[in-house]
């Protein structure tokens, strides 16, 4: 008798490996397969080893991205949400919103909340872990990842992790590849403020003057497209904030429609604009009043996304979204 | 007399092993023959059963040491090696370390050191292929969760093998998701101690097992003070008083039971927390605090009644068996003082008197002076040093504790100084010259 329950729970010592491996190799062979754009930093663990530390976009959600009973009720640390997904141009899903009830069908993944939700408490995002923010990754090569991915100062190159989605939401990683397209931002001109200074009498340009390079770091030759008003640019506001920013800038067409000059990259070269954010091209609308950021944003934070405008469909022409890091009126962020 | 039994015990389960070995060398010398020998071996019997602590002991921390370095092997992560691979030498190892223990267990002689140090390395592979699967398909879940399955792992193997060495890993792995739990993700783990007062500790008793016993009660006692503290940081120093009061009954009890060498165990954990809280009790702002501790909630509740009722019964228990009746005049001031104390803690948790918060100090400091007395008498009657020592020691923190609190003059300080100078100088003189006739009447 003593036998026979020593022998049961070594098999169930066994079942227990083979359950996590089985459900996991299923997801991996029967789940949709998407890619989810991230910005890696690279840790250790002491039982596993390397890894890489993912943080995807959609891990911090907005206020205005909220459906269900998050935008009204409280949620634990661990309560379950369901992030679900849009497919954008190059297989990337984006974020449509997220939600605690599951959804009937579409793409989602199932995350857990983070941090305790007060949405009373004026918060402006919901952080959400899915289990896929790390890739285990043989020791040492963490580092060279974080070499390629670049630096703040550098040129950045996004990583884009391929996951598979069970049909509960539960989300695998099954490897990831680089953007063909990286981007470097430098602030050439900033205006720090003073404390006691008043904004009506300062007369040199209140928001920063960024240098933005994209550069083809795939190996084939890479088609992108701009306008003179440089319309294939963007200002949007990060997760953090709060408030709602407009462009108050009539002059370029909708995001994504056509009217851009192609631009043709050859591998390794780079298309550098430069973008004053004190111009009326870069001014917005926030709480009724309009004006450039650095008047109303001290503290909020923004990114650059270069959407290109659609000109001619040739197979090499690029068609995503790519962000920069995060900045504000005076310093970048990431 | 029954109070001692337990110490008597362990120094006649010495003087045996020390007659053993004696006995040995006699032989050895010529002095005695073998047929003598036999004879006082069979009259001097060690006691108990005749197990390799020492070997299992050593390969089992061998085994947990060998699996540890299969962890950090698999850890390097080769990326030239397929998951395929990977997932198969996970499997391989625990199976074939638990398997080669499985079929030595049934051998006709089974080397017992083996068997468990096999099974041990088994475990510990289990553990390791939790977090390699995870590895392998990048899972970032709740890493705390990892600890409760490989404990549970444990714990299930340790009863049914059964095993010390299994029952050890599971005390830990279970203390340690219970702190990850509660230090990584600030979560309240409330079935961590229960775990482990239900799941190992009757292993514990069952299996004669002095070392899992201590662990085990040490891990409750800590893992409780945990999860008070995570409910209501002020519910900590009542909860872990009670529980206290609780080891010490048990273990007067277990003096009486078919395991009396676990009564010092219960002791040793129930006085080291019981004098400790006492001593913080005897500052006026603790004592206040724990006046105005607010047990509303049905969890709070549970943290402060359930080891309560717990205590209550057991001294009821004890006492109703004959335990005043059996002690000396010293044990009963003992057992007095520690109901006393017990009484003080539910009459000012419960605000009976509030807001004399000062009287319920002098009323602690009396019972921990009570303490100290009794420590030094009775370690003086009976020639102990250590006690002797133990009760200055308490009595010297419960002075220097009011020195600060209440001597304001340079004057009084000096006088209080001389005074508990020479009142230790006086036990120490007593001390040394009860010695000294008891040397000379037995020479």
């Amino acid at each position: 008798m003593r036998r026979k329950l020593v022998l049961i729970c070594i098999v169930a010592q066994v079942l227990v490996l083979a359950v996590m491996a089985a459900e996991r190799e299923f997801i991996l062979n029967a789940g949709e397969r998407i890619h989810l754009r991230t910005a890696p930093i690279d840790p250790r663990d002491p039982f596993r080893g390397d890894f890489v530390r993912l943080r995807y976009e959609i891990s911090r959600v907005s206020r205005r991205q909220l459906q269900g009973t998050l935008g009204e009720d409280e949620k634990q640390k661990g309560d379950l949400v369901y992030a679900v997904l849009e497919e954008g141009a190059e297989n990337l899903y984006n974020l449509d919103y997220l939600t605690d009830e599951p959804p009937a069908d579409g793409v989602f993944l199932r995350g857990r909340v983070r941090h305790r939700w007060r949405p009373a408490h004026n918060r402006s995002a919901v952080s959400v872990k899915y289990g896929i923010e790390k890739l285990f990754v043989e020791q040492g090569r963490g580092k060279d990842i974080e070499r390629h991915r670049g630096t703040r100062s550098g040129l950045q190159i996004p990583m884009e992790v391929e996951i598979a989605v069970g049909s509960d939401g539960t989300a695998v990683i099954r490897g990831f590849r680089w953007s063909r397209l990286g981007m470097s931002l430098k602030m050439l001109r900033v205006h720090r403020r003073n404390r006691n200074e008043n904004l009506d009498d300062v007369t040199e340009p209140l928001s920063p003057k960024l240098e933005i390079s994209l550069q083809n770091v795939s190996g084939a030759p890479l088609t992108l497209a701009d306008t003179s008003e440089h319309c294939g640019f963007h200002l949007r506001t990060t997760t953090r904030v709060s408030r709602e920013y407009r462009s108050a800038y009539a002059g370029c067409p909708g995001v994504g429609s056509s009217g851009g000059h192609p631009i043709e990259l050859a591998p390794g070269e780079a298309y550098t604009v430069q973008l004053d954010l004190s111009e009326p091209r870069w001014h917005v609308s926030v709480d009724g009043e309009t004006g450039e950021i650095g008047r109303y944003a001290n503290n909020d934070s923004f990114r650059i996304v270069y959407v290109a405008p659609i000109a001619g469909s040739a197979a090499a022409a690029w068609r995503g979204e790519l962000p920069s890091s995060a900045f504000t009126a005076y310093r970048i962020l990431d | 007399m029954a109070a001692r039994l337990p110490i008597l015990i362990i120094r006649m389960s010495k003087h045996t092993r020390w007659l053993q070995d004696q006995i040995g060398a006699w032989l050895d010398e010529g002095l005695i023959d073998a047929s003598l020998a036999e004879t006082l071996r069979a009259r001097y019997p060690t006691g108990g059963q005749d197990i390799p602590w020492a070997r299992i002991i050593v390969s089992s921390v061998g085994a947990v040491v060998f699996g540890l370095g299969i962890i950090l092997f698999f850890a390097y992560n080769w990326a030239d090696m397929g998951k395929f691979v990977k997932l198969g030498l996970v499997f391989a190892a625990v199976t074939a370390a638990h398997g080669a223990g499985f079929y030595l267990s049934g051998t006709a002689n089974p080397k017992q050191g083996l068997v468990e140090s096999l099974h041990v390395l088994g475990t510990m592979l289990f553990g390791a292929g939790i977090w390699l699967v995870a590895q392998i398909y990048h899972i970032d879940e709740h890493y705390p969760n990892a600890f409760l399955v490989w404990g549970l792992g444990a714990m299930a193997l340790a009863w049914a093998m059964p095993s010390v060495a299994q029952g050890l890993m599971a005390v830990l792995l279970v203390f340690l998701w219970a702190c990850f739990e509660l230090f990584d993700f600030s979560l309240p783990n409330h079935f961590a101690p229960w775990m482990v007062l239900l799941g190992i500790v009757p292993l514990a008793w069952l299996q004669r097992s002095r070392v899992l016993l201590f662990f085990a009660l040490l891990a409750f006692v800590v893992l409780y003070g945990f999860g008070a503290g995570r409910v209501d940081g002020d519910l900590v120093l009542t909860a872990l008083f009670y529980c206290a009061c609780l080891y010490i009954a048990v273990g007067r009890l277990a003096t009486r039971s078919p395991f009396p060498e676990s009564a010092p165990l219960f002791g040793f954990i129930g006085y080291g927390f019981y004098l400790a809280l006492l001593y913080a009790l005897t500052f006026e702002e603790i004592a206040r605090e724990m006046m105005s501790l607010d047990v509303e909630g049905p969890l709070q509740l549970a943290y402060v009644v359930t080891p309560l009722v717990a205590a209550a019964c057991a001294w009821v228990v004890l006492l109703a068996t004959g335990a005043w009746q059996r002690a000396d005049a010293i044990r009963r001031w003992e057992t007095g003082l520690v109901i006393l104390a017990m009484v003080l803690v539910i009459v000012v948790q419960f605000g009976m008197l509030w807001p004399y918060s000062m009287m319920a100090a002098f009323a602690f400091n009396f019972v921990f002076l009570g303490h100290c007395i009794t420590l030094i008498v009775r370690g003086t009657g009976r020639l102990n040093w250590k006690q002797v020592s133990f009760g200055c020691v308490l009595f010297t923190a419960l002075a220097f504790a009011r020195f600060v609190d209440l001597f304001d003059s340079l004057l009084m300080r000096s006088l209080f100084f001389l005074a508990l100078g020479a009142g230790l100088f006086l036990i120490g003189n007593f001390y040394a010259r009860r010695k000294k006739l008891q040397d000379a009447s037995h020479a």
